[in-house]
């Protein structure tokens, strides 16, 4: 499947901003089942400075000056992406226990790149609430792959879908407490429980592509940017799984960079300087389907 | 010494196990002995003044206020055996330089973790470990500058090392002034001894920026970037800057652009290639670090990635002082050294690993317990001096989060004699923190030779039994001497000599840019001293007056004073401008919230808050609190003799904070001191400062300010015609305050009218304190100030100055005091003051957007993924 996405950022300040510096994650990154095949990121205002380069997890980083004065910046990611299915699932796999093991006595690189994603990190807790939470998917002796769907079952018929409710900031606790969420919530939340079992999950950020209702006409722009996590299964690989719609994922997620969290890979951060006290945002993603000649 | 006895069970520096004195502490004994108790008190005395000169503080929070505590040194050195020190000297240096290659591994390939040396989670799982800081493969990168090394001695008389220092390590600079200070109070026995001198080891680091920074630099400029007036260090990042000759400045005085760090000067950005920093490392760029962080540099870290910059230590280097990684460095030095690791720290157990937690939890009551990310004001917990029910749950805390904890051997460092209240000895633990510079080429990867400081900084407890000794507690602090084996030279920072000639002549860099950030706070003292010398001429006025008898029949003194006091009150309008808007806060037009407004009655009451009432704007005390904070802001800027006076005058600052006088005659004596300092103050900056930028803006706040307040003053006091009687009174207070009543007297004799005192008040250049004598002087450091843009035009600062002398010039001294007789109002002179006013307030509104004003930082919103997307 080949998709064209743009993501278009918009920021509006109420007073001039002299200056800003950026880090964008909105290159899509190649993975074992996606090549990014082009993409271009524009600014305006023009940048006055450009970097790329790969982070610490491999993801593309672009980051980038903007002069002012200026009021308004838009920031758009156009890119063209061949995405297919994963590999099937295993049949059976390691059992939990058996992936817990090998996560922490197994020196092999594999295992130690997979360690990186075993602990807390600055928006996914490992408290007792989380292991509390996560306990029941994780039953004894059970295959991880089992386990982890099971994990992802729940926290789909657990949990409220709800804009606005939290922030990226909203710690899992009060995710826990209220059940409700956005799909970066429910991709935290995930994570925290497979890493408060000792085991390795990373947080994935990309787009979805959506149906339109049925009888109606795909709007442009009306998408948005998702999130869900991946899980490493020893033997086998890492399997990414999407709870906010129960669902492995497949050739429909395109993805656009993995860390430890949100934070290691927001679509967008930096310092203004300027800028008076309060800005808005808006968003607009659209994720088009392309149909490819064959050759 | 003879009182002096060791406690039982461990060593003692002083006294061998048979109560003997040791042998190389016979010379320091000898003369101990010979000053008696009252001698060691009054040398302990001695330091403590000289340390208070010297402004040296450090700062602890209490209650989420920064306090600033004096530092304090006792008289008796702790004193080294130089074969023993050459030993501890090659073990903290291989300490060091293991330190140094695991940061390098950590940040590169982690084959400590690869090889099972390192449990990932002690790096992985540790906010310390920045990975934006990871695989910066540069030669040089990443590789440590400066480390520290805490060390005792145990009970069998080894060295173990307590903690190690890796990022921004402290105590350089208080080690320095311990020395500074003791050798001056023990001369003799400081020469005597032969002790080591420092100089080298400060010259090694200048070497070694010369070699951190991008090849093709000549002529490094380093600054030194401190967090700020605040941080608990705060006092040696100045002192430091000022003995290494480096600019001390904040993250803000620092802009990245065009792949460069780059210096806020007055003269506009001056490149940088060296930071030494004193920000901890997760708060250094608030672009790829703590994005809340307002003291580091955005995009700092990019910079340091291109090789365009060296951060001295590297950014990264915290996660070198986790306990967990401090207990698993005897298994890495044969991996990456070769070696055994020669300096050990006390047994350890890290509780991430099931041993540990059992072996933790089981000797729970006889170790101490450290978190792996200590936070501030988190110690080290010993659990047996804890209650049942909190020991229970520091165990259930350690259960719940094993990983978060090591446990770690009780160490009973040895004791040293240290002066007690009555003056005797009495044996005191002691850690000595030894400090260790990178000493030789950093292109390659392998292992680097490290130089020590002979000696370091020792701090004692303050009990026997102590088993936690830092700066924050009540314990005080040592000179260490290390007796040289050679006669020692008097050595300089810069210039080789003697036995140190090996390696390149160091010069100190061209004279460093003035940051703006400085150039404000220099203003701001100008300002504030001036201030708080025109509030005490003022008072003392009025003092005299409520001293003379008010006359009989007629009350022209009772209403004179009357008016003084409300002038005292519109004169009272100071406010220091704001250092961190966009947007200057106009300066006290208006009498501020809490200041006088017209027509008050002159009881004492209101009188006394104009002096002492923190709360009050433009008070004297709120003005001198101004005056010393800024002082302690601008401190690598001052000489010693200008410090001196400081902190008089924050002592007296002090005693009129901590027991306000409740009647003016108390205030008398005290008044009278202060305003001796402020005068002094005042000469010593006149006579002793170089007339470099930092003095035109400190100058130029004390004109801007004498010639604003002196308008005020005299349109509040002069624009109402009063009576014959009441009117010469306040013109003669009017002249004493400002110092002008003889010579007014000289030339006009006693008559004392208005036009007189204008002219020599306002118009007579000639006369220091007359209001064209300031702007004339401002005018003329204006124009010497470095230009933001093209040199053709007037600046508006200069514009605005010229505009308000021009309008004084074009009227005079006669038409200002000719009275209206309709209105019984001088209406020239209120029209012209309140304009040139105003045009003074322009100005400080125009110098603070030019040169001071530092942009507000905001965090950049990501574009977060708000809708998760429907069912597909």
């Amino acid at each position: 499947m080949r998709y064209r996405i743009e993501h278009r950022t918009g920021y509006h300040y109420d007073a001039p901003v002299s200056r800003c510096r950026n880090e964008a994650h909105l290159r899509p990154r190649d993975t074992d089942r996606q090549v990014c095949v082009w993409s271009d990121l524009v600014v305006d205002p023009a940048p006055t400075g450009w970097n790329e380069r790969t982070d610490f997890y491999g993801n593309p980083v672009a980051s980038f000056v903007v002069d002012g004065p200026f009021v308004e910046m838009t920031v758009t990611a156009t890119s063209l992406v061949d995405v297919v299915d994963g590999d099937p699932l295993p049949a059976v796999g390691p059992g939990w226990h058996e992936a817990l093991d090998l996560l922490t006595n197994d020196l092999s690189p594999e295992m130690l790149d997979a360690r990186e994603f075993c602990f807390e990190s600055p928006l996914v807790s490992t408290a007792k609430v989380v292991r509390d939470y996560a306990e029941p998917s994780f039953v004894e002796g059970a295959p991880l792959v089992d386990a982890v769907t099971a994990l992802m079952e729940r926290i789909h018929a657990d949990f409220v879908y709800d804009p606005g409710f939290t922030t990226v900031t909203t710690p899992l606790d009060e995710v826990l407490q209220h059940r409700r969420g956005v799909c970066q919530d429910f991709a935290h939340l995930a994570v925290g429980c497979v890493r408060s079992m000792g085991l390795a999950a990373r947080y994935v950020s990309g787009y979805l592509e959506t149906a339109p209702p049925p009888g109606e006409e795909r709007l442009v722009g009306a998408d948005a940017s998702h999130a869900w996590l991946s899980v490493f299964v020893p033997g086998w690989g890492w399997l990414d799984l999407d709870p906010t719609n129960d669902k492995i994922v497949g050739s429909t997620y395109v993805t656009t960079a993995w860390g430890r969290d949100y934070a290691d890979v927001s679509p967008l951060k930096g310092i203004v300087f300027g800028g008076g006290n309060s800005h808005f945002l808006d968003v607009a993603v659209d994720v088009h389907r392309v149909e490819v000649e064959p050759t | 010494m003879a009182g002096y006895h060791a406690p039982p069970g461990r060593t003692d520096e002083f006294l061998d196990a048979d109560g003997a004195v040791r042998t190389r502490w016979k010379q320091v004994a000898d003369a101990v002995d010979g000053y008696g108790r009252d001698g060691l008190l009054s040398r302990r005395d001695e330091l403590a003044r000289l340390l208070r000169n010297e402004g040296a503080t450090y700062n602890v929070a209490v209650d989420g206020h920064s306090l600033r505590r004096p530092w304090t040194l006792d008289p008796v050195p702790l004193v080294l055996d130089p074969f023993e020190w050459a030993g501890l000297e090659r073990a903290v240096a291989q300490r060091s330089a293991l330190l140094d290659l695991v940061n390098a591994d950590l940040y590169g390939d982690r084959t400590l973790v690869a090889r099972g040396l390192v449990p990932a989670e002690v790096v992985l799982g540790h906010p310390a470990f920045l990975r934006p800081c990871a695989g910066i493969n540069r030669p040089g990168a990443n590789r440590l500058f400066l480390t520290a090394v805490d060390v005792v001695r145990e009970a069998a008389g080894g060295f173990r090392a307590v903690a190690d220092r890796a990022q921004a390590p402290s105590g350089l600079g208080y080690s320095l002034v311990n020395r500074s200070v003791l050798s001056r109070v023990l001369p003799t026995l400081h020469r005597g001894a032969g002790v080591e001198r420092q100089a080298g080891f400060f010259r090694a680091i200048r070497a070694g920026i010369a070699r951190a920074v991008p090849d093709d630099v000549d002529e490094p400029r380093v600054v030194i970037m401190t967090p700020g007036p605040l941080s608990e260090t705060y006092f040696e990042h100045a002192y430091l800057a000022s003995f290494l000759g480096y600019p001390l400045v904040e993250g803000r005085d620092l802009v990245v652009q065009n792949n460069r760090v780059w210096l806020r000067s007055l003269a506009g950005l001056d490149p940088v290639d060296a930071v030494i920093r004193r920000v901890d490392d997760r708060w250094c760029d608030p672009v790829e670090l703590r994005a809340d962080s307002l003291l580091g540099v955005p995009g700092l870290l990019e910079v340091v990635r291109r090789g365009r910059v060296a951060v001295l230590n590297p950014l990264g280097a915290g996660i070198l002082e986790s306990p967990a990684l401090a207990g698993l460095l005897a298994g890495m030095a044969p991996a990456l050294l070769g070696e055994e690791l020669a300096l050990r720290g006390p047994e350890s157990w890290w509780c991430g690993r099931p041993d540990g937690l059992s072996h933790v939890l089981a000797g729970f009551d006889d170790l101490l317990l450290l978190p792996v990310q200590p936070a501030a004001g988190t110690r080290p917990v010993r659990p047996l001096l804890l209650a049942t029910a909190e020991r229970a749950a520091l165990r259930d805390r350690v259960r719940a989060r094993p990983g978060d904890w090591v446990g770690q051997e009780i160490l009973a460092p040895s004791t040293v004699p240290t002066v007690g209240d009555g003056g005797g000895l009495v044996p005191r633990p002691a850690v000595l923190r030894t400090f260790a510079v990178a000493d030789g080429p950093a292109d390659g990867f392998g292992a680097r030779d490290f130089r020590l400081l002979p000696g370091g900084l020792t701090r004692v407890g303050a009990e026997t039994d102590s088993l936690v000794i830092s700066s924050r507690g009540d314990g005080t602090s040592k000179d260490t001497w290390v007796a040289s084996a050679e006669p020692a030279f008097q050595q300089s920072p810069w210039l080789p000599s003697g036995r140190a000639a090996s390696g390149p002549v160091i010069v100190p860099e061209l004279p460093a840019a003035l940051p703006g950030r400085l150039a404000a706070r220099l203003f701001t003292m100008g300002r504030s001293a001036e201030h708080a010398e025109l509030v005490v001429r003022l008072i003392r006025t009025v003092l005299a007056r409520l001293d003379q008898p008010l006359g009989s029949g007629d009350d022209g003194g009772a209403q004179s004073l009357q008016v003084l006091l409300s002038a005292l009150g519109s004169a009272s309008g100071f406010t220091p401008a704001p250092e961190d808007e966009d947007l200057p806060v106009p300066d006290g037009d208006a009498p501020g919230p809490g200041s006088l407004a017209e027509g008050v009655l002159p009881n004492d009451r209101t009188a006394l808050a104009l002096l002492f009432d923190e709360g009050v704007q433009g008070s004297l005390v709120s003005t001198l609190g101004v005056l010393v904070e800024a002082a302690y802001s601008v401190r690598e800027q001052l000489s010693a003799d200008t410090w001196q006076l400081v902190s008089d005058i924050e002592e007296e600052l002090g005693l009129f904070r901590r027991r306000p006088p409740t009647q003016f005659v108390g205030a008398q004596p005290s008044l009278l001191r202060l305003q001796r300092s402020l005068l002094a103050l005042s000469g010593v900056c006149a006579e002793n400062m170089e007339r470099d930028p930092a003095w035109l803006f400190l100058d130029g706040g004390r004109r801007l300010e004498r010639a604003r307040s002196l308008v005020r003053l005299l349109r509040s006091v002069l624009v109402e015609k009063r009576s014959g009687v009441v009117e010469d009174l306040l013109v003669e207070s009017l002249l004493t305050t400002s110092e002008s009543l003889i010579i007014f007297r000289r030339r006009a004799g006693s008559i004392l009218h208005v036009s007189g005192a204008l002219d020599l008040l306002v118009y007579d250049v000639a006369n220091p304190r007359s209001v064209l004598f300031q702007l004339d002087r401002l005018v003329a450091h204006l124009a010497e100030l470095p230009k933001r843009s093209s040199a053709q035009r007037l600046g508006n600062e200069e514009r605005l100055a010229l505009e308000a002398t021009t309008l004084l010039r074009l009227t005079d001294h006669d038409r200002l005091a000719a009275v209206d007789p309709g209105t019984g109002r001088r209406s020239e002179l209120d029209s012209v003051f309140a304009t040139v006013d105003s045009l003074l307030g322009d100005l400080l509104d125009s110098l603070q957007r030019t040169y001071f004003a530092h942009e507000r930082l905001s965090v950049l919103a990501g574009g977060q993924p708000e809708v998760g997307g429907g069912a597909t």
